[in-house]
């Protein structure tokens, strides 16, 4: 009985104490998040970051009504229900709505209609579509060739599986731009119309600004080619931190476009000529190292580097690199 | 402790320890696989806030991590009763100058030990994991709307919790395993029974709640079909509260999934631990070496089986009727069925409690 008596004892103690310290940190979670949605102070900071970082700007909006204006030509022929028309109804709807559009040649119905968009498209946006468009139509392709092209602002693709006559291709386009004055200058130094915009957005820390290549923007393209994101994290006019984000087979080769955007990327950056050189040599011999992971220090600036292997959707074994380079004691 | 014993407790327990071992290693490298995933998706389409990737990880793995330790446990008390049910050892057994108490002591402590070590290497897996794969999380904070909640649902405490919940919910069911070992001569019978016992309450509730639902519709009995949930400490681990962020404008823009009353759940955990204990020693020190030759040897447990079993069969028959044949019979048939299957339930559980009495 003592024994019994003993055990009860501990088991309330134990329980005691367990329940106490789980039911303090569970309180504290739901208060916190509670504290979230009734501060003032939060509610304004949370506004405020729940803007959208990026817009339409003038021409944009004149490309996306003529292309709204098709509806009217083509109403007979669309089904509304068809996610190939964004009837784009620029002041009504969320801007959202128009990151990464594709207009698809897929539906023989709506060759007329395609035909069109890509007239629009080549007098506003991306000069030279038509032609190129009419020359990859009946381009004659292996069965899984996948040729794609950076015309203007817009990347084409042309596959061999169509349903109709000749090619399937695609135009993928971002009609935003970043809303920030001073972050879409520092992007289009970085970048100058070589990488697509692929988003925008502000969190509690940071604000994020993500560039992808035309191998990247397209998330399908061929497993032997490299693709790169870059991720920026800026805080006002600070940029502290860069995320390079490369997946490619281990004898891949950067191409001359990535050379010329993470040289300028490091020329905005606070760093020495000899550091400089430093981070470009790593990048250029990227795909010739045999590590896991790296560490460089420098100045203003520590530099991670992270080798692993990835099989993303079934394309086979690929190496994802992470290169980062972030300001001291960020987080 | 006694030496002797422990050494031959520990004998048969190397195999198990070994199996235990490598279901942690497994479930670690799933759990690395599947951050890995989330890492490569980051490549893909880019970084996403507003979420809990550690948190999220974990409860892909916490479905498995509770069925295989689940299967170690049966296997544990297999092979750890397995030589004690022959007749001839048992009979060894008890003629050495050893107390039924010092058995027992040692057999309970190797086992929960095993799994302990077990969930020990989980746990150090996973944080060291995690550990990994910090330096792409963080940013994922700090794009987020708001850091802190998803910080602290991915931060080892609240893994801790996570784990220590499966963690007690398998020692429940090991002791609760343990405990039926010494109320059956049967091993296989034991564990058999031992589960479907397990699961009996929760069933027993939920099903005549349903039954009743059928005849008298009031609220006490959907709160009752609610509570049968308690009745199965398999879905404490599952039952996950969700936690809505919103924004300035009373818009959803994120949650957080914690696991629902997990203070309550732990004190019952822990009670069903030490209750199983107190009941499988009681039985231990009660057992009678002439009455091997019944199935269940305890009167008491005898009953209980006989009114379990009725109970279990005629709900059953009710199940059968309503979810699966879904056959459209009028009331009085359909009790006349559901008190057919007790008396077949019936019937049987008295010829197997038979056994082995004169």
């Amino acid at each position: 009985m003592r024994k019994v008596i003993f055990i009860l004892g501990a088991l309330l103690i134990l329980t005691g104490c367990s329940s106490t310290m789980n039911i303090e940190e569970q309180t504290v979670l739901v208060e916190e998040l509670g504290y979230i949605k009734y501060n003032k102070k939060n509610e304004i900071h949370l506004e405020y970051a729940l803007e959208d970082q990026m817009y339409i700007n003038d021409d944009m909006k004149k490309v996306i009504m003529d292309i709204s204006s098709l509806k009217e030509k083509y109403k007979d022929g669309i089904d509304e229900r068809n996610s190939i028309s964004p009837y784009l109804e620029v002041y009504k709807t969320s801007v959202s709505k128009f990151k990464n559009v594709v207009f698809n040649n897929n539906d023989k119905l709506l060759d007329e209609y395609f035909a069109d968009i890509v007239e629009i498209l080549d007098k506003s946006i991306a000069e030279g579509l038509k032609d190129y468009v009419s020359d990859m139509k009946y381009k004659k392709l292996q069965p899984d060739e996948i040729i794609s092209e950076k015309i203007g602002r817009t990347l084409v693709y042309t596959e061999n599986r169509s349903r109709g006559a000749g090619n399937s291709i695609a135009i993928k386009v971002n009609f935003l731009d970043i809303k920030n004055d001073y972050h879409r200058e520092l992007c289009n130094e970085i970048f100058h119309d070589k990488y697509f915009l692929d988003n925008a957005i502000m969190g509690e820390e940071f604000s994020l600004i993500e560039f992808v290549d035309s191998e990247g923007y397209y998330h399908y393209s061929q497993p032997d080619s490299t693709r790169t994101r870059y991720s920026m994290f800026l805080k006002d006019k600070e940029m502290e931190k860069i995320n390079i984000l490369i997946r490619g087979e281990r004898e891949a080769d950067l191409e001359s476009d990535d050379i010329y955007v993470f040289t300028n990327l490091i020329n905005t950056l606070e760093l020495r000529e000899d550091e400089k050189e430093l981070l470009l040599n790593e990048y250029k011999n990227i795909f010739n190292k045999k590590l896991n992971k790296k560490k460089i220090t420098l100045d203003n600036y520590k530099v991670f580097i992270n080798f692993t292997k990835g099989n993303l959707y079934g394309e086979g074994s690929e190496n994802l690199i992470y290169f980062s380079i972030e300001k001291y004691n960020l987080y | 402790m006694n030496k002797s014993i422990l050494k031959h407790e520990t004998r048969s327990m190397k195999w198990i320890l070994l199996l235990s071992i490598l279901v942690s290693l497994f479930l670690i490298i799933m759990f690395s696989i599947i951050l890995n995933e989330m890492y490569g998706r980051m490549f893909v389409k880019g970084l996403e806030g507003n979420t809990s990737i550690v948190q999220n990880a974990f409860r892909d793995i916490s479905p498995m991590i509770l069925i295989l330790f689940t299967i170690v446990s049966v296997i544990q008390v297999f092979i750890q009763f397995r030589t004690e049910k022959d007749e001839e050892i048992k009979r060894f057994l008890e003629s050495l100058p050893i107390s039924k108490g010092e058995f027992f002591k040692v057999k309970l402590s190797t086992g929960i030990i095993n799994i302990t070590l077990a969930f020990m290497i989980l746990t150090i897996g996973i944080i060291i994991v995690r550990m990994n794969n910090m330096f792409w999380i963080k940013d994922v904070y700090g794009i987020s709307i708001i850091s802190e909640p998803f910080i602290k649902a991915d931060g080892v405490a609240s893994l801790l919790k996570e784990i220590g919940i499966i963690y007690l919910i398998i020692l429940s069911f090991y002791t609760f395993l343990f405990m039926v070992q010494y109320t059956f001569t049967n091993l296989v019978g034991g564990i058999v029974t031992g589960i479907l016992v397990w699961l009996a309450p929760g069933f027993i509730l939920y099903t005549s709640t349903y039954i009743l639902n059928e005849f008298i519709r009031i609220s006490a009995l959907y709160d009752l079909t609610n509570f049968s949930r308690w009745l199965i400490p398999w879905l404490y681990a599952f039952e996950r509260n969700t936690i809505w962020i919103y924004d300035g404008n009373g818009m959803v823009f994120a949650n957080i999934k914690i696991i629902e009353n997990l203070e309550i759940k732990y004190i019952i955990s822990l009670a069903l631990i030490i209750i199983n204990i107190i009941i499988g020693n009681k039985f231990n020190k009660d057992s009678k070496v002439e009455n091997e030759n019944m199935i269940i040897p305890f009167k008491v447990i005898r009953e209980i089986f006989k009114i379990g079993v009725t109970i279990c069969s005629g709900l059953l028959v009710s199940i059968i009727l309503n979810e699966i044949i879904r056959i459209e019979i009028n009331n009085s048939i359909y009790i006349l069925f559901i008190l057919l299957g007790g008396a077949i339930g019936y019937f049987i559980s008295k010829k197997i409690t038979k056994v082995g009495i004169r």
